[in-house]
């Protein structure tokens, strides 16, 4: 064992090394676990684990629930490795809720639905409101009931139930429908009282209703009660002791026994991925039943076994006695393979019904490339009937096939030779094709079988039932689909609805058909449908056809509302004896989100509120907003209303509780809520919903020159209807926010310049704004810099500068010139900021002076210039 | 979109103003409440980081409590602004001013604040993420509009604090190391192991880390923890671990290990200590 956890624990580093999996480390629990070569290791977060490494023995401390990485470093480099601490299980005190669980809701649903053959209406409603764990559920069908001499009663009411659920106990009174045990009850109606306390149950009542194909079916009554007990040994395995008394009506003596019936049953439950159960009943005889199924990437397999002694006491209606095995296992071998494996076997011991059939096959699926696969395989199958007497039809197929998918288009063809155990057999081969464009798909298939097993001649007494027999004799089309018939129809037969079922080999049949889908990518969800079906079978006997035309469509009429339809016509030529009879069927079914108070008490109350647009982004509702209509709101994601034209809605009736209160708003503009939404809220509360539209902006600067912001500058903006006026901040910027999408002229204002600027050629600017985005903008003006001076030479004679006329002065590096006036003046203009360099010239003399000038603007005077002999 | 342009609010993010209360308790005369010692008069935002995850077009709404341990009652305007990386460096946008703004989607409830003294008071401000977005970021200001005077009685200060609250909405996560560089101990200073990070994807990042050192038989000898630092998309920073012990001469190999978003990543770097 503890080899056993060494190497688990190895496969598990292994395996989270390679960054897949996190490694679990419990809550403050020590792990040691092996790396061959590890000389350190570190946690990256050591409030959470801790890690340390000798020798190549590592172990890590969960220190807190959280996940982090541990580094493991190697002869060969660095590992790492994700470790998760789960967060332990709460110490909950008695019958205390987690908060997760508590789920508060009122659901129901009501359903019409018209048969024309045979003529039935059924009504369904179903109530449920859920408080956390707890629920209290209400159902009722009513329906008109067939019986086995062909009548059929005005009203009936097949189910009624009123059931209250808690964790702990659950209390169902009138009908229930109970899969206890294979031996005891097994998915049955039981109409009387139901009780659940803790791993106690008791079940007591009689059964009287039957259904087939969709038709409810009125049997004497058969008397139940019984208890049972669950031992739990741990969180998946379980022993169950039960002790059921049965007693059936004097019409089904012989089908099955009066009497008290015990069972121990042992249960193995791992989540989703494997159940088990095994059942060991003692009564008038000893019985056995084993059922289970399993589920991982790779295989899928579900099986099932029952066998049971003849005068083994039990219900007769749905327990037929005898021996049943079921198993269908598909397994992907390999990327490319993959295995199908079905068994079906029946051994049916009745006063009137004593039936043998074996069906078993296996099917290899080879996928050639992403678009053909080749299959092949065999099957065998084995049809005895002692009573009624028929001969024993025994067959192996051998199918071959290649079939081509892809995404818009598919087809395949099937060949298979079939071989009978009396001498006969023949060539099958079957074609069909796929296709899906758009909202459209259709199919279309052709299949010629030959000495092929068909259900022979059926009778049954209840108009419409031999209709829906034929039909499901004729599409059971292969032998395992036709055990399965055999088996689910075998309760007819018993209770005298029709005759037993019997196989026999057709010569040839030929089976054609094809149809075409439309669904609606809408809301509505409208779908059509158009199928035809035609099969045509040589008897030994004569030949028999039947052709179906059938159309049906489906809408979503609104949130709460479905219906759907269908019409049929259905041809059948029984050795030349022909009749076409229509079908027609129409269901109506209503989505309640409410539950009333008469059905199942309890506290109601109503949200309600408005839908605004909220241009100020407050959040809070008010006369003056503008009211958003026809706004879909969503309580508790599924009950839906919209606002009216005042932008009121309401949700009246709401059950008590904590409810989720949603908008969904939607606009082409960009836009965003200004209250929450979804919001969570309690009855009898306002819920508002504010929604502003994201507006546009106009921002920029007003630079000049030299890149220097202006403050201080009035800047306008002119839209269709209105002119808003800002002024330019310390960088020169200005922004006029929350504008909708359109034109705008921005200018700015001349008068507010401050001095020193040019306000020659300040042209306005037009800007396009789309809704919600931003637009950025710059104004450029010039900043008036100028120098003035003088240039002087010292005259000698009057021993002091004097002015020179004539003298030549340019702005060195640039083309700037000028001469000086008689006063010896010069001016030089618009110049940039920066230092330049003057340079007088006159007579052999020169002079420089080097000069600064600001950003801003300058008017810089006096800057003379004294000449100098070189 | 010249983001050079933009007001860069290096000092609206996390500031907390320390002033001296000397003179503000004379004016505020008389006071109902305790004096408060000037070295403990403070300002605080809670949370002052916020790491929001989800998917474009969703909302959030969260509440932001502002603490005013000061002996002053004091007014707040609430603003949001866009936080995106340029050259390098944080820039702090305002509303609007970026394509697909989610600082233009805040909704501050209620928009302006008066806390008094010795109280704390919250506000909410819901975002919805645009549909599609750059940004990762914003940051939720309380703009201080109450001057507040100095100990020396000097100029005034207006205090403003925010929230940083940043958003991932993808899976798209890189970071991308430099070199690790190691700083040998000296006399006066421990023993430094420092890397640089680059977040290189488009959301932000929040790097825990580990310094190892193994010594020349790959043992553990020390390790220290890189101080964790935010790293918005297009973000640079460097990750440095101090430490202390004093190790023995000989050869050394650093590991910096980090953490982020699931990822993990190593470097190492060899070093002696003579």
């Amino acid at each position: 064992m503890r080899l056993f956890r060494s190497l688990m624990v190895v496969a598990a580093v292994a395996v989270a090394v390679q960054g897949q999996v996190p490694l679990s480390v419990g809550y403050q629990k020590r792990l040691e676990i092996s790396l061959p070569g590890a000389t350190a290791a570190y946690s990256l977060d050591s409030s959470i684990a801790e890690a340390s490494a000798s020798n190549g023995a590592i172990e890590i401390i969960g220190k807190a629930p959280g996940k982090t990485n541990i580094v493991i470093v190697t002869q060969s480099g660095v590992e790492t490795l994700s470790v998760i601490v789960p967060v332990p299980p709460p110490m909950l005190p008695p019958g205390f809720e987690p908060p997760e669980a508590q789920r508060n809701g009122e659901s129901g649903s009501y359903e019409f639905r018209y048969n024309s053959d045979p003529a039935q209406i059924t009504n369904s409603v179903e109530m449920r409101r859920t408080q956390g764990q707890s629920f209290e559920r209400f159902e009722l069908v009513n329906a008109n009931l067939f019986s086995a001499n062909g009548s059929s009663s005005a009203v009936g009411f097949p189910y009624l139930s009123y059931e209250i659920s808690h964790p702990n106990r659950d209390m169902t009174f009138v009908d229930q429908n109970v899969s206890n045990s294979p031996f005891t009850l097994d998915g049955y109606m039981v109409r009387g009282f139901h009780y659940r306390q803790g791993d106690w149950q008791f079940h007591g009542g009689f059964s009287s209703i039957a259904t087939f194909q969709g038709l409810f079916l009125a049997t004497d009554r058969e008397y139940v009660v019984g208890g049972s007990r669950t031992f739990r040994l741990d969180s998946n395995n379980s022993v169950q002791g039960n002790l059921y008394y049965f007693r059936n009506p004097d019409s089904l003596t012989g089908v099955s026994e009066n009497g008290w019936t015990g069972t121990m049953a042992f249960r193995y439950v791992n989540k989703d991925k494997a159940h088990f159960l095994t059942e060991w009943g003692f009564s008038r005889g000893i019985g056995l039943a084993v059922n289970g199924g399993y589920d991982d990437e790779k295989t899928h397999l579900l099986g099932s076994f029952r066998s049971q002694a003849t005068h083994f006491a039990s219900l007769a209606v749905n327990n037929q006695h005898g021996t049943f095995t079921d198993l269908t296992v598909a397994r992907k071998v390999s990327s490319r393979l993959y295995a199908d494996i079905d068994l079906n076997q029946s051994d049916f011991n009745l006063p009137i019904l004593q039936q043998n059939s074996l069906v078993g096959g296996g099917l290899l699926t080879f996928k050639i490339n992403r678009n053909f696969s080749l299959t092949s395989g065999g099957s065998y199958s084995s049809f005895q009937s002692k009573l009624p007497v028929a001969p024993q039809i025994t067959t192996v197929n051998v199918p071959t096939g290649i079939d081509f998918s892809s995404r818009h288009f598919g087809s395949g063809f099937q060949y298979e030779r079939t071989t009978n155990f009396d001498g006969s057999g023949g060539n099958d081969y079957a074609v069909n094709l796929r296709g899906a464009a758009g909202e459209f798909h259709g199919t279309a298939f052709f299949r010629h079988d030959v000495q092929v097993p068909t259900v022979d001649a059926i009778f049954a007494l209840v108009p419409g039932l031999q209709d829906a027999l034929d039909r499901a004799g004729i599409v059971a089309a292969t032998p395992d689909q036709l055990a399965e018939l055999l088996r689910n129809s075998a309760l007819l037969a018993t209770l005298g609805f029709s005759t037993p079922f019997t196989v026999n080999l057709a010569p040839s049949r030929n089976d054609y058909g094809a149809s075409l889908t439309w669904m609606g990518r809408d809301s509505s969800h409208r779908q059509v449908d158009l199928s035809y079906f035609d099969s045509n079978t040589d008897l030994i006997q004569g030949n028999f056809r039947l052709a179906t035309t059938s159309v049906s469509y489906a809408q979503r009429l609104n949130a709460a509302n479905q219906i759907v339809g269908s019409a049929a016509l259905v041809h059948t030529a029984n050795s030349g004896i022909a009749e076409t009879k229509p079908l027609f069927s129409i269901s109506l079914r209503h989505r309640f989100y409410t539950v009333p108070s008469f059905i199942l008490p309890g506290r109601h109350g109503l949200i309600e509120g408005h839908v605004f647009r909220d241009d100020e982004s407050s959040g809070l509702f008010g006369p003056g907003h503008e009211a958003l209509a026809g706004v879909e709101i969503l309580l508790d994601g599924e009950r839906v209303t919209h606002s009216d034209a005042h932008g009121y809605y309401s949700f009246p009736h709401v059950p008590y509780g904590t409810h989720r209160v949603e908008a969904k708003f939607e606009s082409s503009d960009p836009f965003f809520y200004t209250t929450d939404s979804p919001a969570t809220t309690d009855i009898n509360s306002t819920v508002n919903f504010g929604i502003n539209f994201a507006k546009g902006q106009i921002f920029g600067f007003l630079v000049n020159d030299a890149g220097a912001g202006i403050t201080g500058v009035s800047v306008q903006l002119k839209g269709e209807k209105f002119t808003r006026m800002v002024e330019t901040g310390g960088s020169g910027k200005f922004a006029f926010p929350g504008l909708r999408a359109g034109t705008y002229t921005i200018s700015t204002l001349p008068e507010s310049y401050p001095a020193g600027y040019s306000l020659l050629g300040i042209e306005p600017q037009q800007v396009t704004i789309a809704a919600g985005k931003p637009a950025e903008l710059q104004f450029k003006v010039n900043a008036l810099r100028s120098i003035a001076g003088k240039v002087l030479v010292y005259d000698k004679t009057l021993l002091k500068p004097v002015p020179v006329a004539g003298a030549r002065v340019h702005v060195q590096g640039t083309s700037l010139e000028t001469t000086t006036a008689a006063n010896g003046a010069y001016l030089f203009r618009n110049l940039p900021a920066g230092t330049v360099v003057l340079k007088a010239e006159y007579q052999g003399q020169t002079a420089t002076r080097t000069v600064t000038l600001p950003s801003d603007p300058a008017n810089m005077r006096d800057i003379d210039l004294n000449l100098r002999s070189e | 979109m010249k983001l050079s342009h933009a007001i860069n609010y290096v000092a609206l993010t996390a500031i907390l103003v320390f002033v001296s209360f000397t003179s503000v308790h004379a004016q505020l005369a008389p006071s109902p409440q305790p004096p408060v010692p000037a070295d403990k008069a403070s300002l605080s935002l809670s949370p002052a980081v916020i790491m929001g995850r989800g998917a474009f077009g969703q909302g959030l709404t969260q509440t932001l409590t502002l603490s005013n341990n000061t002996g002053k009652d004091l007014n707040f305007d609430l603003v949001a602004q866009d936080v995106v990386v340029k050259d390098g460096k944080r820039i702090y946008v305002a509303a609007g001013e970026l394509p697909d703004s989610i600082a233009a989607t805040a909704v501050f409830s209620p928009k302006t604040i008066l806390i008094k003294a010795h109280t704390a008071g919250s506000v909410d401000v819901r975002l919805t993420l645009p549909a599609k977005t750059d940004v990762r970021a914003i940051v939720a200001i309380f703009q201080g509009t109450d001057v507040l005077p100095t100990s020396s009685g000097g100029v005034g200060m207006t205090a403003s604090l925010s929230t940083l609250i940043t958003f991932n909405l993808s899976e798209n996560v890189k970071l991308e190391s430099e070199t690790a560089h190691v700083t040998p101990p000296s006399a006066s200073d421990y023993m430094l192991v420092s890397q640089w990070l680059d977040n290189m994807g488009t959301e932000p990042v929040l790097p825990e880390g580990t310094a190892a050192v193994l010594n020349a038989k790959g043992s553990l000898v020390s390790k220290a923890v890189f101080k964790p630092q935010r790293l918005l998309p297009g973000e640079r920073q460097e990750f440095v671990a101090a430490f202390p012990e004093q190790l023995p001469s000989g050869s050394y190999r650093a590991l910096c290990s980090f953490q982020f978003e699931g990822k993990t990543q190593t470097s190492s770097v060899d070093f002696k200590i003579p």
